[in-house]
């Protein structure tokens, strides 16, 4: 289990990360999401031990991910920037993963395979989609208890982003590894991620399981006989509220049978409950907080 | 040491070093077998090591650029090794290539040339020195590349700092040499600065090693205490820009006070300080002013290489007026105060040998007047007398030569003197030079210092020092001299 504890991380002056404290259990697929410059890329930066934090401590199994270099053989780390040597070919950028980690050729070949990778190829002269396909394809070789994908996963096409989803649910059926993912595309992140952490102001803001989540959120519509005001709704949880005459449409945190009984109560002609989509959760998450999604 | 990750440097890094190793083998040869003459002696070791220190400022560079770049950093700094691991397998490996190279180079061609000129135990002195020069040389050059927070400022920053002793012995020769009466680049106190130079230490003990010619090529122990220092002050520096290095510092300015906040200042001071004694000498001279333009520009641009911005901000100008201001104080002060103070006292016991040498030029009629070879008011070539004596005094026998210490005490005052008088100096060939030294034959100087006089011994404190010394006179007319003559076949002849 990855367990982060009161981490502080700044930048000269400038805190990043503030007091954050998160847990991702085994088996685990989080999307981590937050407006630009939020801090995810730093908070993945100081999982895998390329930053120090501070303060605080980030534990995978019990053992401190930047001072116990040993725990890191079981973290891939795909950075949202790709790098390999000008001139290298997969074959040559993987000398690096066989001499470091425990590295699984057998896995290596089955994944060029399935990735359609060619290990002789020279990187540089690949696309920016191939590029994340041999990123993704070195991490897994190495058998990541921890995978953390910086928008690793953007830029994928739908086919390969399907065989690699299949592939992760494979790999945690199997080996019960965690994931953390960070993206901007948040429809992406819905059909692969189980649960979800909003990241802002250097702290996780909102927390939990994806499905629970989304449950307890709904948006809800109703039209009235006559135009009501506002304040009649004061007793919910509402994320975002807009009207029109006498028809008011809402973001409604709480459980989807007792919202729908009390908004009853005050005799609607019409009421629809509507899912919301993890894009809708995030957006309606920042304006509830007076922060708006860039 | 990590030896997963030796193995990877290994793998990834033989290209380039098997190709080194065929021109450094290629170079050895060619110099190594065509020079047996004597004065050639050890070229083939003394070509090997000026190639492994090379090395030693480019393996840094191969072996530290992942932490300058973010995208590598995010690799490299991820790996599961800790960051001491990492800089000790590295430097072990540029260790391994710098002096393994030297070593198969040096003793293959030892084998098979060397061996008739260098004794077995010259060349087993010198692999050791060397693994010693080496190892310090990677710390500090690495250390050096590591000050820099990217790959561009880091070579810069290896590149200024191998060049600044060379520039502040310069500066030290053209600014003190002015602002110190009887300063030479002999004296004491001279090219000290060639102390913050580690490669130069390291290749100067070599040559002693090798060739050991008095009194040019001696190995120092002076040097060898140096490199100590340097190599103990780049190991805690390593520790704390690599260890302890926050990995966000890639790509970012590199605005450590090591770093081009130091470098910029200290150029531009070197380069202020010559400037202002050139306002010294002539206050009125408007190229000056010009120079200082050009400084100006120059100190922009260095600003913008480092803040990346063409922005001349008023904090950089401020400086930099600040530094003008500073080195003309300084060179003002100098000569005001005799170069505080420090031009007036001589010590007379830094060696068991207190050596005076005198020469003037003086009149062919009176030995105390002087007379500049040259020519006369009517084109003629003029007509003169050279006098000249040397004194070896051993220092535990000051006091019976008291008499002559006074004397020339009294002609090193009064060209101090004369000298702190006019900034623009009257030319004359008029000098005392006084020294010490470790030998009776004076091989190397110690304390040299070096007067121009214009107010010469008489022909009666000649005649003390006579006593002392043979003091030789030579006649010289329309430039041929004469045979020399002592002084008591000079006076005599006056008569």
């Amino acid at each position: 289990m990855l367990k982060i504890e009161h981490i502080y991380k700044s930048f000269g002056e400038k805190p990043v990360l503030n007091d954050l404290n998160l847990e991702v259990k085994d088996g685990s697929v989080f999307g981590l999401v937050g407006v630009n410059g939020a801090g995810k890329s730093t908070l993945l930066r100081t999982i895998a031990g390329v930053y120090q934090a501070d303060s605080g401590s980030i534990t995978l199994n019990d053992m401190d991910t930047y001072l116990c270099p040993e725990i890191r053989k079981e973290i891939a780390f795909a950075a949202d920037e790709f790098y390999y040597p000008s001139g290298s070919t997969l074959q040559s950028l993987k000398v690096l993963y066989e001499t470091m980690y425990d590295f699984d050729e057998k896995v290596f070949a089955e994944y060029c395979d399935l990735f359609e990778l060619d290990v002789k190829a020279t990187i540089s002269n690949l696309s920016k989609g191939m590029k994340r396909r041999v990123s993704l394809v070195l991490a897994l070789s190495i058998h990541p208890k921890l995978l953390l994908m910086d928008e690793a996963y953007d830029g994928l096409e739908p086919l390969a982003r399907l065989r690699f989803k299949r592939l992760l649910a494979q790999r945690i059926e199997e080996e019960q590894i965690s994931v953390i993912i960070s993206s901007h595309n948040l429809r992406e992140l819905e059909d692969i991620c189980d649960s979800y952490g909003i990241l802002e102001d250097g702290k996780i803001a909102s927390y939990g399981d994806l499905i629970d989540n989304r449950g307890k959120v709904n948006k809800y519509q109703l039209a009235f006989a006559e135009e009501v005001d506002r304040n009649r709704f004061s007793a919910f949880d509402v994320l975002a509220f807009e009207q029109e005459g006498r028809v008011v449409q809402m973001v409604i945190r709480g459980e989807e049978e007792e919202v729908s009984e009390t908004l009853n109560e005050l005799h609607p002609l019409l009421l629809d409950v509507l899912p919301v989509t993890f894009e809708e959760l995030f957006i309606y998450e920042l304006e509830s907080r007076g922060r708006s999604y860039e | 040491m990590n030896k997963n990750y030796f193995n990877y440097l290994l793998k990834t890094r033989r290209v380039p070093i098997l190709f080194f190793f065929a021109v450094y083998i290629g170079i050895m040869m060619v110099t190594g077998l065509n020079a047996h003459a004597e004065p050639d002696r050890g070229i083939e070791l003394i070509v090997a090591a000026g190639m492994s220190a090379t090395l030693t400022f480019a393996l840094p560079v191969l072996m530290f650029s992942p932490v300058h770049a973010r995208k590598s950093a995010d690799v490299f700094m991820a790996l599961p090794i800790s960051r001491r691991e990492m800089r000790i397998t590295s430097l072990l490996f540029s260790f391994a290539v710098s002096y393994g190279f030297y070593f198969l180079g040096s003793v293959l061609l030892w084998a098979i040339s060397g061996h008739t000129t260098i004794h077995i135990q010259t060349l087993c002195f010198s692999l050791i020195f060397m693994a010693f020069g080496l190892a310090v040389l990677l710390l500090f050059n690495s250390l050096l590349f590591l000050i820099a927070n990217n790959l561009f400022d880091g070579v810069v920053m290896i590149a200024a700092y191998l060049c600044m002793p060379l520039m502040i012995f310069l500066a030290e020769v053209t600014t003190v040499g002015t602002l110190w009466a009887g300063y030479t680049s002999s004296s004491w106190y001279s090219g000290r600065a060639l102390y913050l130079s580690p490669v130069y230490m390291v290749m100067e003990n070599l040559v002693g090693i090798i060739r050991r010619v008095q009194p040019y090529n001696v190995f120092s122990w002076n040097f060898v205490i140096a490199l100590v220092i340097f190599g103990i002050l780049s190991e805690i520096g390593l520790r704390k820009e690599f260890d302890e290095r926050k990995t966000e510092r890639a790509e970012q300015l590199s605005d450590g006070i090591f770093a081009y906040p130091l470098v910029i200042n200290v150029y531009a001071l070197i380069s202020l300080l010559v400037f202002a004694v050139q306002v010294l000498l002539d206050p009125r001279e408007v190229s000056t002013l010009l120079l200082y333009l050009i400084l100006l520009l120059i100190y922009v641009v260095a600003s913008f290489v480092y803040k990346r911005s063409v922005k001349l901000e008023k904090k950089t100008l401020l400086v930099f007026v600040g530094e003008v201001l500073l080195s003309i104080a300084m060179v003002f002060g100098a000569w005001n105060t005799h170069f505080f103070g420090l031009a007036d006292h001589y010590k007379l016991d830094r060696g068991p040998y207190l050596w005076y040498e005198y020469s003037a030029f003086t009149s062919v009629d009176d030995l105390g007047e002087e007379e500049n070879p040259g020519y006369d008011r009517e084109g003629e070539v003029s007509e003169w007398m050279e006098v000249d004596v040397t004194i070896c005094i051993p220092v535990d026998q000051l006091e019976q030569y008291r008499e002559v210490i006074d004397m020339m005490d009294r002609v090193r005052v009064q060209a101090i003197d004369d000298f702190y008088e006019n900034p623009i100096q009257m030319y004359t060939n008029n000098n005392l030079r006084v020294f010490n030294s470790n030998e009776v034959d004076h091989y190397k100087p110690i304390n040299y210092n070096s007067y121009r006089i214009h107010e010469l011994l008489s022909e009666e404190e000649l005649k003390v020092l006579n006593r002392y010394a043979p003091v030789v006179v030579s006649h010289a007319k329309g430039w041929e001299y004469a045979p020399s003559m002592k002084l008591e076949e000079y006076l005599e002849t006056k008569q």
